[in-house]
């Protein structure tokens, strides 16, 4: 009876040093994982009220020409390797666990240029398969933050190309600043990369309000 | 820099209370100290809308009865046998001491004096942005749906006559004073977007410090009630009015979609009439 009393003892001991190093603040790997961009997706957004919100449907305001452009690539599942023991005990107890550490990836080739081509005549002045770039302008990620305003779009790539955490992707919206006087259109995207290939999508036909 | 001036205040606080030094001693003849509580009522006039913002339009004002409670406390020192000190700290339901007087009064005369100082009240600007929600047609007016308020400085120095009377146990003291103030300047920025379009427009406002002439007559009421062997125990009762006519001028720089080519305009306000009428009651000791 001694012994199992004496055992336990030390057990609990245990057990409360270990939750006790579980308080620690284990420092984050740094370490940057590197990617391919493999593909580029369009989203619409409807910019018709305060905030540009996702839309599920192909109709947009005339003055609210806006979409959502995703940049990703492979997601190489790093996040659960990771996660494997990496000390003795019962790792998973800690507070500031290495697990929750965010995960860094960088592109192997960075974006280098992004270019709008308008499939369909958007008025008088701009035809069809015209470079409409300069029209449009973009925020980052997803939304306008402390009173930001939008900026060129070529201007944007200081913003993207640098480590991401957690996903190896770019979010960024894109706003055309002219009025679509025609009844649809339609936008090719164009992604280049440093390694000069171009990963291209072209959004939904739009039905323009 | 509040916290700077606040520990200035008490060091100079602690100076003063620093009995057990013989200098000071010597140096300061009496005391009082005493705490109070109070409401003060401010009355801006307001203008109709123009073409652009009146800050001075949207200062806090519940037209029916008073605007704040507050308490705090206060000191007055005797020195040197012809010159006197008042500082009063008060704070607003918000517990922040930041309504401060600081006056000296030199008499030269057994009744009558000569009384500087300065002062920072603090004054509540709410909602100033349903200029734009109302006057902006066309565009969600501001994109911050919180509500907006923020809390003006309004600083000023001030000179006037002092009167005192001492009746036995009751001691009334009339001030007169003049100055300038002005509200600190302050920043505000409303991010606008075009309801159905993309456009999106951002005014930043930066305003300036705009002196204006004040009137400041106060009257404080003392009356000693019980008498122990080396002080005195009594109740106050302290009144003043301040009269200005204020305005808020300001830079209004304006941004169309982006950053770029901003355009910025100097705007002067219309001066509006600003009256504060405080009226605080305390008890207060004396040695």
């Amino acid at each position: 009876m001694k012994l199992i009393t004496r055992s336990a003892f030390i057990v609990s001991l245990l057990f409360i040093a270990r939750i006790l190093s579980g308080c620690f603040n284990y420092p984050c790997s740094e370490e940057v994982y590197y990617f391919d961009f493999t593909e580029v997706s369009t989203t619409n957004l409807d910019n018709s009220g305060m905030w540009p919100i996702e839309s599920q449907t192909d109709t947009m305001k005339m003055s609210a020409v806006a979409f959502q452009v995703n940049v990703t690539g492979d997601f190489p599942f790093l996040g659960n390797a990771n996660q494997g023991m990496q000390d003795f005990g019962f790792s998973s107890a800690k507070a500031f666990s290495k697990t929750n550490c965010p995960m860094f990836y960088g592109a192997n080739s960075r974006i280098d240029e992004i270019s709008i081509v308008t499939l369909f005549k958007i008025n008088g002045n701009i035809p069809a398969n015209s470079d409409v770039s300069h029209l449009f302008l973009c925020t980052r990620n997803t939304g306008l933050y402390n009173s930001e305003l939008y900026i060129p779009l070529n201007q944007i790539y200081p913003l993207i190309n640098h480590v991401y955490e957690d996903y190896p992707e770019i979010q960024f919206q894109v706003f055309l600043k002219t009025k679509v006087e025609a009844d649809s259109a339609k936008f090719q995207i164009n992604i280049k990369l440093a390694n000069n290939s171009v990963l291209t999508d072209t959004t939904s036909l739009i039905v323009i309000k | 820099m509040v916290m700077w001036r606040l520990k200035s205040v008490f060091v100079v606080l602690l100076l003063l209370f620093s009995q057990s030094l013989s200098a000071q001693d010597k140096f300061i003849n009496s005391y009082k100290l005493s705490f109070f509580a109070g409401l003060r009522d401010t009355k801006v006039d307001s203008f109709p809308n123009t073409q652009n913002l009146d800050f001075m339009n949207y200062l806090y004002d519940f037209h029916s009865g008073y605007d704040y409670e507050y308490i705090g406390f206060s000191g007055h020192f005797q020195f040197r046998k012809q010159f006197e000190a008042d500082f009063k700290i008060a704070m607003y339901d918000d517990f922040a001491p930041d309504n401060l007087n600081f006056t000296v009064q030199y008499f030269f005369h057994k009744n009558i004096g000569a009384n500087f100082g300065i002062y920072t009240h603090t004054q509540l600007m709410n909602g100033f942005n349903t200029f734009h929600l109302t006057s902006d047609t066309g565009f969600y007016g501001d994109l911050e749906t919180n509500f907006r308020q923020r809390k003006l400085r309004d600083r000023g120095v001030q000179g006037g006559i002092v009167a005192k009377k001492d009746f036995g146990i009751f001691h009334p003291v009339l001030k007169i004073n003049a100055g300038f103030s002005s509200f600190k300047p302050f920043s505000e920025t409303v991010l606008q977007k075009e309801i159905d379009g993309n456009f999106l427009r951002r005014i930043d406002y930066q305003t300036k410090n705009t002196w204006n002439f004040f009137f400041f007559p106060e009257i404080a009421l003392d009356l000693d009630c019980i008498k122990f062997e080396k002080s005195k125990l009594g109740i106050q009762l302290h009144a003043n009015y301040f009269f200005s006519n204020k305005s808020i001028d300001y830079t209004q720089t304006v941004f169309e979609w982006t950053t770029e080519n901003p355009t910025s305009e100097s705007i002067n306000s219309p001066t509006h009439k600003y009256r504060k009428f405080d009226f605080d009651f305390g008890i207060y000791l004396k040695w």
